[in-house]
């Protein structure tokens, strides 16, 4: 079900009230557990056998590898887990994508294949609880987290809903610690909360899916080149529409946890304020970038052997970070750019790097629109069908799209640039600061007036029906 | 091994008087809802349902298969509003038809997605407004049809739940009017800025002139039936709007009114009928669709190479001298005697 949706509050409501409950931890855990379930199953009940499979195939693979020292029995039990998991990726994920190149391929080679049509849905979240699940049986295989003692807390791990479909990625030890001991949100926790979902709901319906989404929609749907505005609004529009959507989630997700008394980590941190592109990963995303650089970036040989190798591995995390968020070319595409601006950001680095100069406030500020401008384009191919609409689009941005077309509304246009720009101030004003100490400086009635204010608009927008960007990959 | 630790991050929580701020947010909140709701009453505005892509399921899940009793209507607005169910069930021995019609929509999808269910086995009543049906596929107005056809294969088993949770908020509030009253539909309305010259905007579509029901019945409203200055706002409206796209022509109108007569084939062969509706309209929007779609080029060509039997009303004396307030759409009152002078026509066709 989606966080959006009268499902969702009414769901919400009964859950907290049974957490609430003066009943045993175990009892509310199992509660948790199988909301999770009933919360996973809405969208389509036989998926949640796939949970289950990894779930169980993890706990065990965990428990026999923290049993034994012997090598290659521990490393039998890693491959088990990596291949269900990787397998469910690879089948659900990557099966049609794989399969039309393999035809596009022999069909080059004049091996004519018309494979039978598959039609393969992909379950909802699965790139997501599959790495969670991975990164536990990884730990417990290099000694750094001991495998649970509970197989309920480690059900609840790989399902618990505020996070199961859309991240943030939790790893073992952040989780997993919090179930051993009752939790039960303290009014101000549960207060936050609630005040965080308001505000992850107001970023995906109001910002997300009212404001900016009209002006991508019109513009990545054009089916000729655009001319250079629209092009620019367009691309900077989806830029902030993928920042409020996943980020609402993220946020939804955080208070959701809070307001059952637990604490899920930051996704984003206002990552159009980054200065360079290693700063960039280091806000946005945050959960699946240090995932990629713990479980692939590192275990490739990380930065520690030359120059060149660790080009090579930047590049390749890069390029799988790509593909992890969806089976197309143009998503390899954006990781590949994504990886080419972090060699080229090492170069800089080496040329400049504590010259005092680039300390300078002007300098830092451009720097951080340099950053943000280079990433606008990378969105393109994130967010076009294919690589034909991703070159128009491209194309009409640096002026060479010919006679283009004029298709957003001045309205539309004036709330983009208006959206953006308070994006940006806001961003680097704040780039240092968590959300909670800025809070806390606010007067009280300014905090109430806000919250209200922010209730009222969602009222008004009347949205609640988009699913959330994220959902697809 | 190492073990769990025993302390973990906490995620801070800002120090505030939280009892002050959840107090005044409610208050500013509920305070707000009641001047929203008063307000847009007053304005005239009545609770009711949302156009929705469940309640167009729902709706569709009601045709029976093998049943050769069922009906469904198909179409744009014009039959939505010109059809009236009670009406025809009354008149049509208890046969409610199935109302499967899209405001702003051209039904050639749900006609073909009817036309490839081989359990179907009723009639179809497909209303034609010639500025929607001769439309290209790409129009914006088939997104629309596709959301909702791609609804009915994927639906989440929430997307009904949800639908349940929405009729009595829905059917409380008049200020709950998504494709009225929503942020976007209130900025698009009231900041009206002058667009580029050569920009391809959708024209803005008519503020609140009808209300739906659950079995997906539209009912003019009241004051539209009444009021000549929103009645000329709404006719301005249109003018703008049924000349977005050009007129369809050429060998992509040769291909496509071949399509349809597959599909009007399709039905046939298995038992199934079709009848091709034309509503009325009336005004400078009639003169406009006489000159960008003549009758001629457009209705006779569809009803003599699909073959299926056809209602205009202008060849019916009865149906032909209807008024519509706004230039498209019929009255609620003139909506049921239309309909009850249109099934006698409807029966003896589809007889023949």
């Amino acid at each position: 079900m989606l966080f959006n949706s009268l499902t969702f509050l009414v769901f919400f409501a009964i859950v907290l009230a049974i957490h609430h409950l003066p009943i045993k931890w175990t009892f509310k855990k199992t509660n948790l557990l199988l909301a999770s379930y009933l919360f996973y199953a809405a969208w389509s009940p036989p998926f949640v056998f796939l949970l289950w499979l990894s779930t169980i195939v993890d706990y065990i693979a965990a428990a026999r590898i923290a049993r034994t020292e012997v090598q290659w029995q521990r490393r039998s039990w890693l491959v088990l887990s990596m291949a269900t998991n990787l397998g469910m990726l690879g089948f659900f994920k990557y099966g049609g994508f794989l399969l039309d190149n393999f035809v596009s391929v022999a069909g080059a080679y004049g091996f004519q294949y018309e494979p039978a049509v598959a039609s393969i849905v992909l379950p909802v979240g699965i790139s997501f609880y599959t790495f969670q699940t991975m990164s536990y049986t990884i730990d417990v295989f290099r000694k750094n987290s001991p495998p649970s003692e509970s197989f309920l807390d480690f059900a609840l791990f790989v399902t618990f809903f505020p996070q199961l479909v859309a991240g943030p990625i939790i790893r073992p030890r952040q989780l997993l610690p919090q179930f051993k001991k009752e939790h039960q949100a303290t009014h101000p926790q549960l207060m936050w909360g609630l005040g965080l979902m308001t505000w992850g709901m107001f970023q995906k319906i109001v910002l997300a899916d009212t404001l900016l989404a009209p002006t991508s929609d019109a513009v990545f749907g054009a089916a000729e080149s655009l001319v250079f505005t629209d092009a620019w609004l367009g691309a900077l529009a989806f830029g902030g529409q993928i920042f409020f959507d996943f980020a609402g989630y993220s946020t939804i997700a955080i208070g959701t946890a809070l307001c059952l008394g637990f604490s899920v980590p930051e996704n984003f941190r206002y990552p159009y304020a980054a200065i360079g592109f290693s700063d960039f990963w280091k806000r946005w995303h945050i959960s699946l970038s240090s995932w990629l650089r713990d479980y692939l970036y590192i275990p490739l040989g990380g930065n520690r052997s030359g120059l060149v190798r660790t080009n090579i591995n930047l590049m390749l995390t890069m390029l799988l970070g790509g593909l992890w968020h969806g089976a197309a070319w143009t998503f390899v595409a954006w990781g590949a750019l994504h990886g080419f601006y972090l060699w080229l950001e090492k170069i800089c680095r080496k040329l400049f790097e504590g010259q005092p100069w680039t300390q300078r406030t002007v300098v830092r500020i451009g720097l951080g629109l340099a950053t943000y401008i280079l990433v606008t384009f990378t969105w393109v191919f994130f967010r076009a069908a294919d690589f034909e609409t991703a070159g128009r689009i491209l194309f009409s941005m640096v002026g060479l799209g010919g006679e283009g077309i004029m298709v957003l509304a001045t309205l539309e246009m004036i709330i983009t640039a208006s959206v953006i720009c308070l994006l940006l101030v806001f961003s680097w004003a704040v780039r240092d600061r968590m959300m909670e100490d800025i809070i806390g400086e606010v007067p009280w009635w300014l905090g109430g007036v806000a919250w209200a204010g922010m209730i009222i608009l969602l009222i008004i927008t009347q949205g609640g029906s988009g699913a959330f960007i994220y959902f697809q990959f | 091994m190492e073990k769990w630790p025993e302390t973990y991050w906490k995620r801070p929580i800002p120090t505030a008087h939280w009892q002050g701020v959840s107090l005044l947010t409610g208050l500013i909140v509920i305070t707000f809802l009641f001047i929203w709701e008063c307000y847009w009453r007053i304005e005239g505005y009545d609770p009711g349902l949302e156009e929705s892509a469940e309640l167009w399921v729902i709706e569709r899940a009601k045709v029976k298969p093998e049943n050769p009793d069922e009906v469904v209507l198909l179409g744009s607005s014009r039959i939505a509003f010109d059809i009236d169910l009670d009406v025809w069930e009354q008149d049509s021995g208890g046969i409610r038809p199935a109302m499967l019609a899209r405001v702003g929509t051209n039904p050639y999808l749900f006609l073909k997605e009817l036309s490839e269910d081989e359990s179907f086995k009723g009639t179809i009543i497909c209303g034609i407004t010639p500025g929607l049906f001769f439309a290209p596929d790409a129009a914006p107005t088939s997104l629309d049809v596709k959301a909702y056809l791609k609804h009915m294969e994927s639906r989440s088993k929430s997307a009904y739940t949800d639908f349940l949770l929405s009729v009595p908020l829905e059917s409380a509030f008049a200020s709950l009017n998504k494709e009225d009253l929503s942020l976007r539909q209130l900025m698009m309305r009231h900041l009206r800025l002058k667009n580029r010259e050569g920009a391809q905007v959708m024209p803005p579509l008519p503020p609140y002139f009808g209300r739906i029901t659950r079995d997906r019945r539209y009912h003019m409203w009241s004051r539209m039936e009444h009021d000549p200055a929103i009645q000329s706002y709404v006719q301005q409206i249109w003018m703008p709007l049924f000349q977005m796209a050009p007129p369809f022509a050429g060998e992509g109108l040769d291909h496509y009114i071949l399509s349809v007569k597959e599909m009007v084939q399709k039905l046939n062969s298995r038992g199934a009928k079709i009848l091709f509706l034309r509503c009325p309209s009336t005004g400078e929007l009639l003169d406009l669709e006489r000159k960008m779609h003549p009758r001629e080029a457009y209705w006779d060509r569809l009803l003599e190479e699909t073959g299926a039997p056809g209602i205009h009303y202008e060849d019916i004396p009865e149906l032909a001298g209807y008024d519509c307030p706004e230039w498209s759409h019929l009255s609620r009152s003139d909506a049921v005697s239309f309909t009850r002078e249109l099934i006698p026509h409807v029966h003896r066709l589809l007889a023949e």
